[in-house]
């Protein structure tokens, strides 16, 4: 930005249009005389009212590295290349790459698809393809029955076609180690897609890497990617175990569900080499009992790492599910589930101080003498006030039934100016503990609704 | 592109009826404001503002301010309380950079994690008047381009602030007070960086400063006096932030939006209270009577331009013109869920304030009641107290820590 005046003609200028058709002298002229460029303005902006002309409201950010057409940051427009049918229920659908695109095996696109009564459904997908350069990107999509955003997918999605999309994002992800590793790949239904792509990405960038393949379906119709798997397979150092709930078929396979005893004799496969990395991806049922059974084997859960979605928690996260009752100065008040201390005793009638009731100024700090209570972080209690049982009404959810007292004058900090009763100390450094990252809707690969 | 198409078969509002509205507003602005002197005060501002909508020329705007730089050769330290503040304030900078997680993901169209919830705004009347039912695209769209709206007022808010905490710690007379305002133009930068960037390369759109916000900054900006300055955007300015922010950060489920907002809010919330005992040291000590009854009315002039004027006109024009004509919006507007709860927090605030700096007094308080603005502060609607009943139920309530001000010593 150049200073007001000197700046003529500039993008977004009222007076751009008149600017533009004078000639260099007359624009020089101009750029020494900013009052009058000034009341031309204004007499613009007049005109401009007065003929019912808009003006410009608002400015998109150039949405950098993203392509033109994108319209929010962080969103996608991408090709399709293929659709590509995988078996009766799932199709693959190839998305031209963008340039300069990485991510990692394992990780997720989220879809925005023109579905729905409202018109927009996002659909999280994980990728079956690999970072590897030059690399399509290809998501694989079991239609869901009734499903939206599958139903769009298999019905509606056709080469050349344009998607709104976001990502790759998720933390499900393998990165080649380099030396020689092990890799346990435990999958069910359309779980295979991140499996696929980190067992692909494990054999082509690790020459040291093992992978175990356990794959559990319904039925052989519903194996995706067979072919691909066996293709695999053949080099030698990938191991796939098919089993079906329903067996028949020609493809090798083992009835039932994937069991303890499978894994038991997996990890023993691996073991007198490096520890295993086990990664875990299918319908819930299947990954419940999965993560049981290694929980059963020793298998700490930290190993294990599974694609799984999680719901936000709230800021408290620990507090009281129950209503919890709360003494203030003696007169007991109930505290409705997820309300503060502050919340619970001003809507009952009990006054407390409190000031910007963000646990930043200490105004509503008080005594805890029993009960435990969860605050909201970062606040500005000091380590001293927090040993001294201070807590912020105001931030304070009760985790159990609690009574509080006001601080004794002096206390605690000394008074701070107006009458707020701590020393303000609004967090720094430390972001807010607040839910995590935006996480996929459905588990990764499967579509939930 | 409009989110919403005027419906088949209805004819457009003509724009030249809308620009009528809008002048309309501006006008009846000016047929509030009963003292000659605040008139007087408010009337090129208010040009310059509505008129020739100087923050919408697309160019920069240059401010011109006739406040001298106050030297004290002594560095008298005679305010403790200050140099509390200024203490506490040292130690409480932050880093945008690393506080906040940029890495953050924000996907403003995701019903699933809402900038701004439903509520706030397409409460079932208005979605069915604007087709936005609950989570369509349009309902989503319309809640990111509010959220745009409102991050970017405050973005061009708190560059007002940054001007102003600077040109206070020029004009302020206490040493102790300048040593803090020169932290509050850093935390004001801060929070233009931040906000600045989650607009830039989270939300990609930012909206041009909206004409009443422009008119009161510019009005402050001209003013020679420190405490003008000082009361306008520390005690209006801050106060009506204060509120905002207080509103979307309870109301946001986006993380990111979340923690950055709680780390400006902490810093806020010190500016308010420096203001509050700045303003009240000045008004008991430095001002003539008539000089305190100038300040008196310049607040309650400003708390009426900013109690209905924020209604999201530019989100209306770029969005919704052809949809329904500007009266409907503001109607829509008024009405709406999250708007009242909006005015109710800011008030909540402002009001006590401006009573603890002595702006608010038995004659003051019938301007408010008449104005509807003491019931936000008070328990009982303003109709049914008289101003002196209004005072005695404020000062209980403020006895009682009950009004989120601070109590009076």
């Amino acid at each position: 930005m150049t200073r007001e005046g000197s700046e003529v003609g500039s993008t977004g200028d009222v007076l751009e249009p008149w600017l533009d058709r004078l000639g260099p002298p007359a624009r020089a002229w101009l750029r020494r005389a900013p009052r009058l460029l000034r009341w031309a303005r204004d007499a613009a902006m007049v005109t401009r009212g007065l003929r019912a002309e808009p003006t410009p409201l608002s400015r998109r950010y150039a949405p950098a590295a993203r392509g033109a057409e994108a319209a929010l940051p962080g969103e996608r427009r991408l090709r399709v290349l293929e659709v590509r049918r995988e078996t009766d229920e799932a199709l693959s659908v190839v998305f031209e790459r963008p340039e300069g695109l990485s991510f990692e095996a394992g990780q997720f696109l989220t879809l925005l698809l023109p579905a729905g009564p409202g018109g927009l459904v996002r659909r999280s997908y994980s990728l079956s393809s690999t970072p590897a350069e030059g690399e399509p990107l290809v998501v694989t999509v079991k239609r869901v029955r009734g499903g939206l955003g599958s139903g769009y997918v298999h019905d509606r999605l056709r080469p050349g076609q344009v998607v709104r999309a976001r990502g790759p994002s998720g933390a499900f992800t393998y990165r080649p180690s380099g030396g020689p590793e092990r890799l346990l790949l435990v999958g069910g239904g359309s779980g295979i897609t991140p499996l696929m792509a980190i067992a692909r990405t494990a054999l082509a960038r690790s020459p040291g890497a093992e992978v175990e393949l356990l794959y559990a379906n319904r039925s052989a119709p519903d194996v995706i990617f067979a072919d691909a798997l066996a293709a695999l397979a053949a080099g030698g150092r990938l191991r796939v175990t098919h089993f079906l709930e329903a067996p028949g078929g020609p493809l090798p396979h083992r009835a039932g569900r994937v069991g303890r005893a499978d894994l038991a004799a997996a990890l023993a496969r691996a073991s007198g080499g490096p520890e295993p990395s086990i990664y875990l991806c299918g319908p819930g049922p299947m990954m419940r009992e999965a993560l049981a059974a290694f929980e059963a084997l020793g298998v700490p859960a930290g190993r294990v790492r599974v694609e799984h979605f999680h719901s936000a928690p709230g800021a408290a996260e620990g507090a009281s599910r129950e209503p919890r009752r709360l003494e203030v100065a003696g007169r007991p008040v109930v505290v409705a589930p997820g309300q503060t201390l502050l919340e619970a005793a001003t809507a009952a009638g009990v006054a407390m101080d409190f000031s910007c009731t963000m646990g930043g100024c200490g105004a509503c700090a008080v005594r805890l003498v029993r009960g435990e209570v969860v605050l909201d972080e970062p606040n500005c209690l000091s380590e001293a006030e927090r040993e001294a049982g201070v807590v912020l009404a105001c931030v304070a959810r009760p985790r159990t039934d609690v009574a509080v007292e006001p601080l004794a004058a002096g206390a605690a900090a000394a008074p701070a100016p107006g009458g707020a009763n701590a020393a303000p100390r609004p967090g720094r450094g430390a972001p807010a503990p607040g839910p995590p990252r935006p996480a996929p809707e459905a588990p990764s690969p499967a579509e939930t609704r | 592109m409009a989110l919403i198409e005027t419906p088949e078969g209805q004819a457009e509002t003509p724009r030249w009826r809308n620009q009528l509205t809008a002048y309309g507003e501006a006008a009846s602005l000016l047929t509030e404001v009963h003292n000659p002197k605040v008139l007087a005060s408010l009337l090129p501002s208010a040009l310059r503002g509505f008129v020739a909508q100087r923050g919408k020329q697309g160019v920069p705007t240059l401010m011109p301010s006739g406040h001298e730089t106050f030297f004290d050769w002594g560095y008298t330290a005679d305010k403790p309380q200050m140099r509390e503040l200024y203490r506490r304030a040292k130690q409480n900078q932050w880093d945008g950079e690393a506080a906040l997680d940029w890495s953050i993901d924000v996907d403003p169209l995701n019903p699933e994690v809402p900038l701004i919830p439903y509520e706030y705004f397409a409460s079932e009347r208005i979605g069915r008047r604007l087709g936005a039912a609950r989570d369509s695209e349009v309902d989503l769209k319309l809640r990111y381009e509010l959220t745009c709206w409102m991050l970017s007022q405050f973005l061009h808010g708190e560059q007002g602030a940054m001007h102003a905490a600077a040109q206070v710690n020029e004009s302020v007379q206490w040493m102790d007070g300048k040593f803090y305002a020169a932290t509050q133009v850093m935390d004001e930068a801060r929070h233009v960086e931040v906000f600045h960037r989650y607009l830039a390369t989270k939300l990609g759109k930012l909206y041009v400063v909206n004409d009443n916000l422009f008119v009161i900054v510019d009005a402050l900006m001209h003013d020679a006096r420190w405490d003008m300055k000082f009361l306008g955007m520390q005690l209006m300015i801050e106060g009506l932030a204060l509120g905002a922010f207080g509103m979307l950060y309870k109301l946001t489920a986006e993380p990111l939006l979340k923690s950055l907002l709680r780390n400006v809010i902490q810093d806020e919330a010190r500016h308010v209270h420096f203001g509050v005992i700045a303003l009240r040291e000045h008004y008991e000590t430095a001002l003539s009577p008539a000089e305190l009854r100038e300040r008196q009315d310049w607040a309650f002039e400003v708390a009426l331009l900013m109690r209905n004027r924020f209604m999201a006109h530019e989100v209306y024009e770029e969005h919704f013109a052809g949809a329904c004509s500007r009266k409907e919006w503001n109607e829509l507007v008024l009405t709406a869920p999250g708007m009242s709860d909006f005015r109710h927090t800011m008030f909540e605030r402002l009001v006590p304030n401006l009573r603890y700096v002595g702006l608010l007094d038995a004659r003051m308080a019938k301007h408010y009641a008449d104005a509807g603005l003491l019931r936000y502060a008070g328990g009982k609607n303003a109709a049914e107290l008289s101003g002196d009943d209004m005072l005695a139920e404020l000062d209980r309530r403020g006895a009682a820590g009950l009004i989120g001000a601070p109590a009076a010593p």
